[in-house]
């Protein structure tokens, strides 16, 4: 076991989630650190992670620019290993670029970088999304079967705070209820505000004044504030129409 | 229950209890959650939070009469069955 004071992989991807102010950051420090100990043997790596959530959005972190074009230009196809682990949810090796056969309209389009092979492993998550490890080596054949398996058990690792990090960062979508409430509460303390600057009382006072507006007129409260608000009468109110 | 200076009288507190038996008893027969409730309640001019409101709802607290007016109108606009 670790001693306390070194810092175990998990407490550090623990941090990372706590520190992150948001999902692109969290995922950019997971890339980061993949990078770092993919590539810990001397071999330069670059690393990149995509997550799809439902619904098509998808945030891609690189360890560096060039990652991060790799990764775009496959978006940009919406074709190419990354998102074939990422949408199938298995693992896609490219011993040497300039030599494989499938995803060549993608492949030509970055064959002029100096990237040689491509490992990408799906990282697992809950069902909400799903997310993918790639990794680009500048020598070709760089992934043998125990480098795939190192890189595989790296995703593995990252699952379980890939699935707090999504749920800690999931993505605010109020619902319709949500927006209609604003508005109409917007509409409401509108009509309140000129309610009591007629009547020069309270907020409650106002709200009941409101109530009883809407049952005498058979109106929901939020149509007599905005008759109210486009000027129409103020209930309660010296010179109001009733 | 304390008897705040806004809800007079013994009279006065037995008809607010009623009441919100009765807002209790609507709203734990329906399948509104809490927050459903209370978003709508906000919507429309609401002011309580949501833990007032479900302390109201359980007959725990009582609230303001324009406040216990505005719970009943969500009720009746989003729950329906009474006009509306």
């Amino acid at each position: 076991m670790a001693k306390e004071n070194i810092i175990s992989p998990s407490d550090r991807l623990q941090d990372l989630l706590l520190d992150s102010p948001g999902f692109p950051d969290f995922l950019l420090g997971l890339a980061t650190i993949s990078a770092a100990q993919l590539g810990a043997d001397g071999r330069t790596m670059e690393c990149t992670i995509t997550v799809e959530r439902n619904g098509g959005l998808a945030t891609v972190a690189a360890s560096s620019q060039e990652g991060y074009r790799l990764d775009e230009t496959q978006y940009g196809f919406d074709i190419g290993p990354c998102l074939t682990a990422l949408r199938q949810q298995r693992t896609v090796l490219i011993g040497d670029l300039a030599n494989d056969l499938r995803w060549s309209r993608y492949l030509d389009s970055i064959a002029e970088d100096n990237v040689r092979s491509v490992l990408a492993v799906p990282i697992h998550t809950d069902s909400s999304a799903r997310a993918a490890l790639n990794s680009y080596a500048y020598t070709t054949h760089a992934f043998n079967p125990a480098a795939i398996a190192f890189v595989e058990d790296h995703a593995a690792s990252m699952s379980r705070i890939l699935r707090l990090a999504l749920r800690l960062h999931a993505p605010e979508a109020p619902g319709d209820d949500f927006r209609s409430a604003l508005k109409s509460r917007a509409v409401v303390d509108a009509a309140v505000a000129l309610v009591m600057l007629q009547t020069r009382g309270g907020r409650n006072s106002a709200l009941t004044v409101l109530q009883a507006a809407a049952a005498s007129n058979n109106k929901r409260i939020r149509e007599i504030a905005a008759e109210i608000v486009d000027g129409g009468y103020i209930p309660g109110s010296p010179d109001g129409r009733q | 229950m304390m008897n705040a200076d806004w809800m007079g009288g013994p009279d006065q507190l037995n008809e607010a209890d009623a009441h919100r038996r009765i807002a209790a008893k609507r709203f734990q027969a329906s399948k509104v959650t809490l927050v459903e409730l209370w978003t709508y309640y906000y919507g429309i001019g609401g002011d309580v939070d949501e833990l007032a409101l479900d302390a109201y709802l359980n007959e725990a607290l009582h609230l303001p009469a324009a406040q216990v007016g505005l719970v009943t109108l969500a009720m009746n606009e989003f729950i329906g069955g009474d006009g509306a």
